[in-house]
Order: C-alpha cells, then sequence, then structure tokens
C-alpha cells in the first residue's frame, strides 16, 4: 500500500518537474534584442557625412559617469565606421560640420529594472554636450516619435548598448538637434567584444532604410 | 460587501477542493479497497488557433487521476494532467510600437486542468472494455512569451472541460482492479490573452491503472 501510495504521489510530482525553461534553452547570442527605431520624416539619403565620438559613455541610471574605450568600445566604434562607410557615408572631423552625429552608450540600470527612454533622453544633454558636435547652446530634441514607453515592454536584467543617430545637419534650423535613428542592443553578453560586430551589422541589417543610396 | 471577481473565483475552487477532499475521504472509507490511482504519459496536439500560436506538439505530458467506481460501469473522481507546450522561433523582425525588434522568440505554456471526471465502461466482460468519459473542472495556465531573455509571464485559472474515450485492458478480468488504459481525449480551454483565442488541444493517453487500497 504504501509503495504504490508512493507510486502515486511521486507520479504527481513529475507534473511540475517537466516543463521546458525557456531561458536555460537559449545560447548568449539567441538571449540578445535589437531593437531600432527611426524619425519616419527623415530622408536618411539626404545625409552625406558624419562623425563619431571617439569614447563611449557610460551612463548608469540615467547619470553619466564618464567617457570610456573598453576593447568592446573601440571594436564598436571601428564596425560603426565600417557599417556607414558601407552605406555610403563619409567620415569627417567633428569640426568640419559633419551632417550626422554617432553617440555610442552603454547603459546600466540598476534600480528599478526598467530603461526609461524617455528618461534617457532627458539627461541627454548631460551626456553628450552638444558643444561637443560644435553646437553649444543647442537642446537635443526629445523624441516623442518612439513613443512613451520605448523598453517598457521588457524588464532589464543587463546593460544595454544604445547608439544613437543625430542630425546636426539641420540642427540651426531651430537650434535643436534631433535623433533620426537610434539602435539598442540588450541581453546576455552584450558588452562581449565577439559580439560588437554582430550587434552593429544587426542594427544595419534591420535598418535597410539608411544609406545614401536609399 | 461585494468581493473581487479573483477572490470569487479564489473562495469557489478552495470549496471545491474542500469538497473533492471531503468526498473522497467519505468514499475512501466506505469503498475500501476500490479507490483507483491512474497514471500515464499524455501528449497533446494543439487545434485551431492554438496550432496557428504553438506549432510544436507537447510530448512531456502526463496524466493522474484518483477514480472510484460507483458501480461496474461508471467511475467517478478527480483527475489532473499537464502539458507543457514550447516553441522557439528563429531570429526574426517583429514591427512593434516601440520599433523594429530583431528577436529569437520563444513561446511557452503549460497547462494544468484540474477536473472532477466521470467515465462509462461500455461492456461488463471480456479484456478489453471500451469506454468513454467527460471532464470539467479548472485549468491553471502558465503563459510566457519571450523576446531573447526577456518577457513576461502570466498565470491564471480558466474554466476547462474534456471528452475522452478509450480502451480498458485489465490484467485480470474478475477483479478488474489494475490494467491499462490506452485512448484520446480532447481538452476545451478558453484562454483570451496575446491574441491567443483558446488553448483546445486533442491528444493520446497511456496509462496503468491499480488500486490504492
Amino acid at each position: 500500500m504504501k509503495s504504490k501510495m508512493l507510486l502515486a504521489v511521486v507520479g504527481v510530482a513529475l507534473f511540475a518537474s517537466c516543463q521546458k525553461d525557456p531561458l536555460k534553452n537559449l545560447s548568449p547570442s539567441e538571449s540578445r534584442i535589437y531593437i531600432t527605431n527611426r524619425d519616419e520624416n527623415v530622408d536618411f539619403n539626404s545625409f552625406k557625412t558624419y562623425n563619431i565620438s571617439d569614447s563611449v559613455g557610460v551612463i548608469e541610471d540615467n547619470q553619466l559617469l564618464g567617457k570610456d574605450l573598453t576593447e568592446f568600445d573601440a571594436t564598436t566604434i571601428a564596425k560603426l565606421k565600417q557599417a556607414l562607410d558601407a552605406r555610403g557615408y563619409t567620415m569627417v572631423d567633428r569640426n568640419s560640420s559633419p551632417d550626422l552625429g554617432i553617440t555610442v552608450s552603454r547603459i546600466y540600470s540598476t534600480s528599478t529594472g526598467i530603461i526609461s527612454y524617455p528618461g534617457y533622453w532627458d539627461s541627454y544633454g548631460s551626456f553628450y554636450d552638444p558643444f561637443y558636435w560644435g553646437y553649444g547652446g543647442y537642446s537635443y530634441y526629445d523624441p516623442i516619435y518612439y513613443g512613451p514607453n520605448y523598453y517598457a515592454t521588457y524588464s532589464v536584467t543587463q546593460g544595454a548598448l544604445s547608439v544613437d543617430m543625430l542630425n546636426l545637419k539641420d540642427a540651426a534650423a531651430d537650434n535643436t538637434i534631433r535623433p533620426v535613428w537610434s539602435a539598442l542592443a540588450r541581453g546576455t553578453g552584450v558588452f562581449n567584444s565577439s559580439a560588437a560586430e554582430a550587434e552593429i551589422n544587426t542594427f544595419f541589417e534591420q535598418s535597410p532604410y539608411i544609406g545614401t543610396n536609399q | 460587501m461585494k468581493l473581487p471577481k479573483n477572490n470569487i473565483i479564489k473562495n469557489f475552487l478552495i470549496h471545491s477542493f474542500t469538497v473533492v477532499i471531503l468526498v473522497f475521504g467519505v468514499t475512501e472509507a466506505k469503498a475500501q479497497d476500490r479507490l483507483i490511482f491512474k497514471i500515464g504519459y499524455h501528449p497533446s496536439f494543439p487545434l485551431g488557433s492554438f496550432k496557428d500560436y504553438m506549432g510544436n506538439n507537447s510530448f512531456r505530458g502526463y496524466v493522474g487521476e484518483f477514480l472510484y467506481p460507483i458501480n461496474e460501469q461508471w467511475k467517478v473522481g478527480l483527475g489532473v494532467s499537464f502539458n507543457d507546450y514550447y516553441e522557439k522561433h528563429a531570429r526574426q523582425l517583429y514591427e512593434m510600437e516601440e520599433g523594429t525588434v530583431s528577436a529569437v522568440v520563444t513561446n511557452s505554456i503549460q497547462t494544468t486542468p484540474i477536473m472532477l471526471k466521470a467515465s462509462y465502461e461500455l461492456t461488463k466482460t471480456g479484456w478489453i472494455r471500451p469506454y468513454a468519459g467527460v471532464g470539467g473542472g479548472f485549468n491553471l495556465i502558465s503563459y510566457s512569451r519571450y523576446f531573447g531573455e526577456f518577457g513576461d509571464k502570466k498565470t491564471s485559472f480558466k474554466p476547462a472541460a474534456s471528452a475522452e474515450a478509450g480502451i480498458n485492458i485489465p490484467f485480470n478480468r474478475e477483479t478488474r482492479a489494475a490494467g491499462i488504459s490506452v485512448g484520446g481525449h480532447f481538452n476545451y480551454m478558453p484562454f483570451k490573452f496575446d491574441g491567443l483565442k483558446n488553448l483546445n488541444n486533442w491528444g493520446l493517453q497511456a496509462a496503468v491503472y491499480f488500486p490504492l487500497r
């Protein structure tokens, strides 16, 4: 009798133990997601030159901790240059009035577990001083076209790589630097140097509208 | 005072389980040597709109039932089954409110219907005894959808009903207390969430049954 009861209990316990865990069946590359967004009103063919910041902003809880240039950062910047060159843009010195300014950020969130896009942009001017681009006194335009909850559907467990493309060519029209494209990578190993190329390639593969001949 | 809907459901479930436990307690006392435990393998296959959402079948499925024979042909009891549905899609692009998202999407759904059951054996004699049965109760559903490693999980209780048919093959034709059972089932499982309309499925089962006393 006891053995039969034990068998019954063990059998029922099997129910709960036979689930395939989605998170344990993902490779690091599969765990990563890539989100890109754009200003639908912008013709990317109208830009010809760009400059990319020579270091990466490290942002934690909406505070700029400083600029850094790790191996990952350097690889990311190099791959961004390659991708932009391949799309027909020309790298110029930032004092030569580039049409586009490219910033790269490593974002960490250790508090709420959610990165709020509006929060990120609220402080953007403190991360990237407009003076850096030669537009001192200008403000950054809050990209409301991204929607109010850009990252709200995802919980944050690691950092995120963010790349922003800024319209410097038209900044003087209303003293505002407007973002025209943004890309974000998140997931396991997102800051591994070996992942940088795949991350940048994915950003551009899913953004075919970027280019001088599009 | 009007109770919130969740509390009403929770109270109903607690009371239902209490009744079931009491009934089993009484019947166990009255029906020594007759309470039957059935356990088996229970693969399930999505149907209709559920199949559109979940392309993979569930081969991780088990069933367990406590059945009390009220006469030679009828049995009533409590059944619990479990099925795990899992599908990982290759990386692709999704146009979402948040933008263009490239992700490996994994859908994971677990169903655990807990049902009061009744089954009827069509014959009283013979080695192979066809049966048919119905069940009704609640389904504990765990739903999750992951974009990469980021996702949400939702758990809910929903009503569920089932129908099944198959054959019982008793080891001993006279006592019929133990044997094997094979058959098929259909589960009606409403669940409206995230584009899903239901979790209806059909499946097979192969089980052994034996008396607990």
